[in-house]
């Protein structure tokens, strides 16, 4: 696999936290842009220059209600972000879906976030469930047996906890400990789950999905006879990528269940590489949905719209910044040939909001994986 | 009968859950057994219901002879919006005729025998962008039916007697035009084949430079080939495409070539099929019921209607009187009154309710359907606020907004002044964003993002000084 370079490389990331994680803003504007620290451990946002010029402009993250008409949504997104200070994925995913429980992206957007965040809690559950027994099981000669409902009860938790005794003694610690320890493993692990759990999780599926994209992508490409084409083709290619290097990042991140033993036993250190492996792989499928919900919506339009789409997907594709996968020879940045056109977004001289294209992109936002 | 109507509805529910495989056993089902064992009615309506899926996983469809004799002009068939034959189009209603009359002018030993053959031959898998066996069969019935429905035409316009008898035994005027365009696209059959290909999947966009390029070639070549009806070509491309006017510099570039009608020029004969099919465009905005349109609906159909004559206007395709084009924007104006405006507040206000954690799950569903009802009114009033100028509307629908606005900000002021005064102390402080936030989200988009954003600081001040 490999990608043409050109002068767009210099503005590529060389590390997810330079890239920033994207921020489902409904002003169409700000749709997709990204939130990073800087220096002094400041948010900031980065957007493509909106002249169809190469690179990005960088705005203090607090001062963008003054610079751009927000959406009422993106005024309190902006606000949960801000009031977290963090631009890890998994803070920016809660406090998007936090956000259009609101109800302000509307009732559809509320409504999937709603179950979205019922499913989050629902994944953390069963892999805490699958952990618990994967761990029981190999430690205690299968002498304990688990139900789901032992976890969302007081006294099932209880009987847990006296049942970890042994194992407890064995690693080192306590059996109290013991049980934090896992619940947090468990938690840690709950966007891509344990083998054997029965249905996927979160990032399972947007893996699964972004394959999917890659696919779906090629076919049309291969049907269309525009310079879309192209960008379709180099997308899907990415996508590729970024499929195999997911799947690569979840096998390792599942790995030390495999030594259960002396991850639990060495907690305080071996917490510290499970965290950083389970960030990365959130950072390399971040931006994706978006992406992949986009060209859902676009499918059963006509060609025009879908070339849009794709031009408008090859500008914001997530790319996997160099020193990401350094180990990976074939990963060169994607030329940014895409941004040749000036997007009618806004009224040029009102800068009042396009409200069809608010909708448009809210329409994404209602979609789930 | 009213099963049949229940398990169709019940397959247009499940329209995209059902697997590739089984939507196309169905669609041939459907196919073989229309005329058998359901009416040619019962058949359409159930191919209508599966059609959407139909254009997403292209299962093989029953091939006949009768749709392969078609296949050249396919993409000229329109419904027929009344009796007279529309410039450049075929009417679905003349199918029928004309090819009845075709297969009586077939030798019919060799029709029997083609129809086995066609029996025999595999269909494509499904996902197939196109049918081979199309072109395969298309070669000999194309040329066969060409020749001998020529002899008929013309001795039809050489002989009036016989002329009228044709149109006696086609049942009219418009079925006798439809099969001389029929025969046109014919003659011209392996030309429309390789264009298509060009311009396909349809409709097309944007031409693109070598899309236009074929087309001048082709269309040039087909003239110095002295093909009768060139103009049939100009006909096929023009409804590939969901952009007609782009194609007016194209064929205005091609100057005096031919068209096989006398007096027209490509140009002239792009324009004529333009205004035909705005004309018609206007017709079907008269029979459009406001109340089965819905608002979202007519939105959109406010939007093209304004697009459609700025265009015509620029091309100077609609100088003169234009009475179907003036009626469409009276029907406009009225289903605007009737369809959007009408109503307005009593949606949007119905929606401002937050639902209570206790409310029962259908209480909940019904608030949430009318949010969502709430929305879309709200955009298409919107939508419509745009191009009301247009219509003649833009003071009703300005005043609307205006009225709206006002008491969308009036719910607002009382709910931030029930907040102050204690009444949300009991259900707390989430209750109360919930119900503020509908509030906003409705100001913002009936009245705009500043009076949102001042309503909600407003609120949010409010709600700050709620006991914990």
């Amino acid at each position: 696999m490999t990608f043409p370079g050109g002068v767009g490389q210099q503005f590529q990331p060389t590390r997810f936290e330079e890239r920033g994680t994207a921020v489902s803003f409904t002003t169409p504007a700000l749709s997709q842009s990204r939130v990073r620290m800087d220096d002094r451990e400041q948010l900031e946002l980065t957007v493509s220059a909106f002249s169809g010029a190469k690179g990005n402009y960088v705005i203090r993250w607090r001062d963008v209600p003054e610079i751009f008409s927000l959406t009422m949504h993106d005024r309190a997104l902006q606000d949960a972000i801000l009031a977290r200070r963090s631009c890890l994925p998994p803070d920016i995913r809660q406090a998007t879906l936090e956000t259009a429980k609101t109800g302000l992206a509307g009732p559809e957007a509320q409504r999937s976030a709603e179950e979205e965040l019922a499913e989050l809690e629902n994944e953390i559950l069963l892999t805490r469930f699958f952990l618990f027994r994967q761990v029981i099981d190999g430690m205690s000669d299968g002498q304990m047996t688990l139900q789901v409902s032992d976890l969302t009860t007081s006294s099932g938790r209880e009987r847990i906890r006296s049942g970890l005794g042994d194992i407890a003694e064995r690693l080192g610690t306590n059996s109290h400990e013991l049980y934090i320890r896992l619940e947090r493993w468990g938690e840690l692990l709950a966007p891509i789950g344990l083998p054997g759990m029965p249905k996927k999780c979160r990032i399972g599926r947007l893996i699964e999905a972004i394959g999917d994209l890659a696919d779906r992508l090629d076919r049309w490409a291969s049907t269309d006879k525009s310079e879309a084409a192209g960008l379709a083709r180099a997308s899907a290619r990415m996508a590729r990528f970024t499929e195999e290097f997911a799947r690569e990042l979840a096998t390792a991140a599942l790995r030390p269940v495999e030594y259960a033993d002396r991850v639990l036993s060495n907690w305080d250190k071996a917490v510290i590489p499970l965290k950083r492996d389970l960030e990365r792989l959130w950072w390399t499928v971040d931006g994706w949905e978006f992406i992949i919900l986009l060209w859902r919506a676009h499918e059963d339009r006509d060609r025009d719209a879908q070339r849009a789409a794709v031009t408008e997907i090859y500008r914001i594709l997530p790319i996997i910044p160099e020193k990401e996968a350094a180990n990976r020879p074939n990963l060169h940045g994607i030329q940014e040939s895409s941004r040749m056109q000036v997007r009618a977004l806004e009224g040029w001289n009102s800068g009042m909001l396009d409200l069809e294209m608010v909708r448009r992109v809210e329409t994404v936002k209602r979609g789930r994986i | 009968m009213s099963d049949l109507t229940a398990e169709l509805r019940d397959i247009e529910r499940k329209l995209f859950e059902i697997p590739d495989e089984k939507v196309a056993q169905l669609t041939l089902l459907i196919e073989r057994s229309r005329a058998v064992v359901l009416s040619a009615a019962m058949a359409d309506a159930a191919l209508g219901t599966l059609r959407p899926r139909l254009v997403k996983t292209r299962p093989p469809r029953h091939l006949t002879l009768q749709r392969i004799f078609c296949h050249p002009f396919e993409d000229l068939l329109v419904l027929p919006e009344d009796g007279d034959k529309q410039f450049g189009r075929i009417s679905r209603a003349s199918v029928a005729p004309c090819w009845d009359f075709v297969l009586s002018c077939l030798d019919q030993a060799a029709v029997k025998e083609l129809e086995a053959s066609l029996r025999a031959s595999s269909p494509p898998a499904i996902g197939a962008s196109a049918d081979p066996r199309i072109a395969k069969f298309g070669a000999t019935l194309w040329n066969i039916a060409a020749r001998r429905l020529r002899e008929e035409i013309d001795r039809a316009n050489n002989e009036p007697p016989h002329r009228e008898a044709l149109i006696a035994k086609l049942g009219g005027e418009t079925p006798f035009l439809d099969l001389v365009d029929m025969l046109g696209a014919l003659e011209i059959a392996g030309a429309l084949e390789k264009l298509r290909d060009e311009l396909s999947p349809k409709p097309v966009g944007k031409l693109l430079p070598e899309q236009i390029e074929a087309i001048r070639e082709d269309y040039t070549a087909l003239c110095l080939s002295g093909a009768a009806m060139p103009g049939m070509m100009i006909a096929v491309v023009l409804a590939r495409t969901s952009d007609p006017f782009q194609l007016l510099p194209v064929f205005d570039a091609l100057g005096d070539q031919p068209t096989g009608i006398e007096g027209v020029k490509p140009g002239q004969f792009v324009r004529r099929m333009i205004s035909g099919d705005s004309r018609r465009f206007f017709k079907s905005i008269g029979r459009a019921n406001a109340e089965k349109l819905g608002d979202s609906n007519i939105a959109a159909m406010v939007d093209d209607f304004v697009r459609m004559i700025g265009r015509l206007k620029a091309d100077g395709i609609a100088d003169g009187p234009q009475p179907e084009m003036e009626a469409a924007e009276a029907r406009l104006r009225e289903m605007v009154k009737t369809g959007v405006l009408a109503g307005a507040d009593t949606k949007i206000m119905a929606a401002l309710d937050a639902p209570r954690r206790d409310d029962p799950s259908a209480a909940q569903e019904a608030l949430f359907e009318a949010k969502l009802q709430a929305e879309n009114r709200a955009f298409a009033l919107q939508k419509v606020a745009k191009v009301a100028n247009e219509i003649g509307a833009e003071k009703e629908v300005a005043s609307a907004l205006k009225t709206l606005t006002q008491q969308i900000e009036q719910g607002g002021a009382a709910l931030i002044a029930d907040i102050k005064s204690g009444k949300f102390n009991g259900l707390g402080k989430d209750a109360a964003k919930q119900q503020l936030y509908g509030a906003v989200r409705m100001l913002e988009l009936v009245g705009g993002a500043q009076a949102a954003s001042r309503l909600m600081k407003d609120g949010l001040t409010a709600i700050d000084k709620l006991p914990a």
